[in-house]
């Protein structure tokens, strides 16, 4: 089953690309419940940590953050029985 | 002000530990992965916010685009890559609305937003590049000649970038730079590798000091060594950005000026058999993206379709094919952050340059066996 953490780990490492590490991994860090590397390995998360990330990212990129993480996550969570947060589905 | 943000949203504490991302699978890719990837996903969208939130930034790329256009077509300026030009400018701006946090982020969903939308217009219509008669009716020892020397130069930026520690989208990003069509590979593999604004903005910045210096060391040392089509030849296999290819090629070979320049839009046919191999290579996934597919497509239609014969459709291939680029990259460079671009281009630099030699001294050697 996919985890948390994997999504995590994809949707940090796609904003790395689009918005930039040091902005990305920021965002990612201040988020309580979510443990990351300097890669933008997540190795800890949840549901509402992931739910916080997304709003975080939301919060400086608007819709088009939310178009990017969707579709980053696609090929990770087709199939999967995931419980994502409201703004991923 | 954004992390701030983020703490604000946080509506648990509750951490969870699930299974591991070695625990789990990837499930299997659908053609839909296979040609779409992790590309943007529509499904859910309320288009009016999406105006809302980013017309702004898009339009600002647009105009810098257009003014990065309108630059350097100067008589003066028709060296410089129209594409470079459009990332510095993007990078300018970025200097400034950067010092604001409410300005930068006021523009930036419409700065994303212009990449997304703006980067596979341009590849696509860059396809008219994609001389395939020219493919198939170049002497095969040329052709060989070309294959060894580009390969050669991506394999030798990969493993130089790798000796000088430098990032491995960097590496790629410079190696197809280097190796194919300066510029617009940085452009193409830029959205494939998901390079970081900062990397695709020095990656483009540092092709342009190597051409400078490339152009220098082919036009006053290396052309001493060689008949006005062998010249022609190697500023066509050797030099990056169109532009510079030209200027190579207006002095010592102006007579053949049209084989040099077919030489150099043969490396663009490249493009599509690396594409897919990098993104093999990253993803370790088969990921050929739809505007590849495309780009092959309006390729082939305008080298054997009737369109390239139609003067207006030609005009407005390039024209809306180059702003799209400009625009795009503009819209990369408002995302840069130039004091730091700056830091990171001279290890890049040395090692394209040492490619570059490493390219002159293959192509010297493989000379003898060319039959022009």
């Amino acid at each position: 089953m996919t985890s948390y953490e994997e999504v995590s780990s994809v949707i940090v490492k796609k904003q790395i690309s689009v918005i930039g590490s040091e902005k990305a991994l920021a965002i990612a860090k201040s988020v309580k419940g979510l443990a990351i590397d300097s890669s933008g390995n997540v190795t800890s998360a949840s549901k509402a940590a992931l739910n916080s990330l997304v709003d975080g990212y939301v919060n400086i990129a608007g819709s088009v953050a939310k178009m990017i993480m969707k579709g980053a996550i696609a090929p990770l969570v087709r199939g999967s029985n995931i419980d994502l947060p409201e703004s991923l589905k | 002000m954004a992390k701030k943000k983020a703490k604000k949203t946080v509506k648990s504490k509750i951490s969870v530990k699930t299974a591991s991302p070695s625990q789990s699978s990837i499930p299997k890719a659908s053609l839909r992965d296979v040609f779409f990837g992790d590309q943007i996903s529509f499904s859910g969208m309320n288009f009016l916010e999406l105006i809302k939130d980013s017309w702004l930034g898009f339009v600002i790329a647009l105009i810098l685009g257009w003014g990065a256009t309108k630059i350097a077509a100067l008589p003066s300026l028709k060296w410089l890559d129209v594409l470079v030009l459009a990332i510095v400018l993007g990078m300018v701006v970025r200097l400034i609305i950067g010092r604001f946090d409410t300005a930068l982020y006021k523009v930036l969903p419409g700065v994303l937003l212009a990449q997304i939308v703006l980067i596979p217009i341009g590849i696509i219509l860059y396809g008219k590049n994609l001389n395939l008669k020219l493919v198939v009716s170049t002497h095969p020892t040329i052709l060989i000649q070309l294959i060894v020397i580009t390969a050669l130069t991506y394999v030798i930026v990969y493993w130089l970038a790798k000796m000088f520690k430098l990032d491995e989208k960097m590496a790629y990003l410079l190696g197809f730079g280097s190796a194919v069509c300066g510029a617009s590979a940085i452009a193409i593999t830029s959205p494939v590798v998901e390079g970081e604004p900062d990397d695709t903005s020095a990656a483009l910045v540092t092709n342009t000091i190597l051409v400078i210096i490339s152009l220098l060391i082919l036009s006053k040392v290396v052309v001493a060594w060689l008949n006005p089509m062998e010249y022609a030849n190697a500023a066509g296999a050797l030099l990056q950005q169109t532009g510079f290819v030209k200027t190579a090629l207006a002095g010592a070979a102006k007579n053949v000026a049209a084989f040099g320049m077919a030489i150099k839009s043969l490396r663009v046919a490249l493009l599509v058999i690396a594409i897919p191999a990098v993104s093999y290579i990253l993803r370790k996934r088969i990921f050929i993206p739809w505007y590849l597919l495309a780009f092959i497509g309006f390729g082939t239609w305008y080298t054997y379709g009737t369109i390239s014969a139609n003067a207006a459709v030609v005009a407005a291939v390039g024209k809306y094919g180059t702003l799209s680029f400009a625009s795009a990259l503009a819209a990369v460079g408002m995302n840069a952050d130039i004091t730091k671009v700056i830091k990171k281009i001279w290890a890049p630099l040395a090692v394209t340059v040492i490619a570059f030699v490493i390219g002159i001294a293959v192509f010297m050697l493989t000379n003898m066996f060319v039959a022009y």
